[in-house]
């Protein structure tokens, strides 16, 4: 493995990302569950529902970035915020590929594919540049009700807040 | 006799309300026009989501909307039970919060979702999200226990549940019409989350 300005690992396009490794995905602040007083208490499994349009779900591969977790964390949504204006009460799902792989298989005996998707984006200021860490997660069954809300609350569940990631 | 009838209907007092939401006076204004002239607006409101408006304007439109919608059912829900779902309402549909490619709380979807609250008459206030096509969503998490309810166009819910029974995790999907969601929800308590905590 070679460290390369901060990245630690680099994938070719379509490689499977590592079962021990992590994926990050932006929530929008409509998709995050709240409580009756709008206090952020999880994701929906809307979050994880295809666009019309979509072929995959977008996600960033946490590894990427070099060590520790944290660091890693705050390295993706930075890259996230590259292309992107998050809003700021919205957040981040991270789970574990093959946890997020293992519950459509138990569950609904689907394989899905987590694999590098490197991307060509443009900065919030129309300067291209290539997302090396974005991964493509394909065959989510987008109408599959059930199963989005397990991956919302268990595998692909574990939430971190937008604003609580500094600039 | 339109006139006979406009001149004998009683305006609605506003000072019966607290003060509820950022638009509730414009609301209040609203709501004491004539019905024509209310059915007339929304007409306009509706004609506005297919326009190219802002995402702004959009927003302010479909807001003003849902809550037109919820003071019409009043009589059915508390003045505090209100207040509160409009301040959800404000932060659902703030534009700080709103992705521009997601499509903001449709009429049909709104009026489900006020039909099911009327019908379930839950005690606590759902969390509310929505989906990207507008549908909103009505969730009530009690610790891991959880239901989640996207209020489809003409009385129609797709739900999800999870929840601990006897000790053991169910889980279960669906979708039906409002009239059969109470009977499809019964076998799980669902006391776990429409009553409020003691």
């Amino acid at each position: 493995m070679t460290q390369i300005d901060g990245l630690l690992m680099k994938l070719r396009k379509n490689s499977p990302i590592p079962d021990n490794n992590h994926i990050i995905r932006y929530i929008s602040p409509n998709k995050l569950r709240k409580d009756e007083n709008d206090n952020i208490i999880g994701i929906l499994g809307e979050a994880f529902k295809l666009r019309d349009g979509e072929a995959s779900l977008s996600a960033n591969h946490l590894e990427h970035f070099s060590e520790p977790h944290n660091e890693q964390i705050t390295h993706a949504v930075k890259e996230f915020r590259k292309h992107f204006n998050a809003k700021p009460n919205a957040g981040f799902a991270i789970g574990q590929v093959c946890d997020i792989k293992q519950t459509c298989l138990t569950e609904r005996n689907i394989k899905i594919y987590i694999v590098s998707s490197p991307t060509k984006k443009y900065d919030l200021e129309g300067n291209p540049y290539k997302n090396e860490s974005h991964v493509d997660v394909k065959s989510i069954p987008s109408d599959d009700t059930g199963l989005l809300d397990l991956l919302a609350n268990e595998a692909w569940g574990h939430l971190v807040l937008n604003k609580a990631i500094p600039i | 006799m339109y006139l006979k009838l406009a001149s004998t209907s009683q305006p609605v007092n506003t000072s019966f309300y607290p003060d509820t939401g950022k638009d509730f006076h414009q609301i209040s204004t609203i709501k004491n026009k004539r019905p024509q002239e209310l059915s007339q607006l929304s007409g306009i409101v509706k004609k506005s989501h297919e326009n190219t408006y802002t995402i702004e304007e959009r927003l302010y439109d479909a807001l003003a909307l849902c809550k037109i919608k919820t003071s019409s059912v009043a009589m059915h829900i508390t003045n505090e039970w209100r207040s509160r779902f409009f301040s959800q309402l404000d932060n659902l549909m703030d534009v700080e919060n709103w992705e521009e490619d997601d499509k903001p709380i449709t009429e049909s979807s709104f009026t489900t979702l006020l039909r099911m609250i009327i019908y379930i008459k839950p005690a606590r206030r759902p969390g509310i999200g929505s989906t990207s096509k507008g549908n909103i969503i009505a969730s009530w998490t009690k610790d891991t226990d959880r239901l989640t309810i996207e209020c489809l166009p003409d009385d129609r819910v797709r739900w999800v549940l999870s929840c601990i029974t006897d000790g053991v995790r169910e889980t279960a999907a669906g979708e039906v019409t409002l009239t059969r969601l109470q009977k499809v929800l019964s076998p799980y308590d669902t006391d776990r989350w429409f009553a409020n905590e003691a």
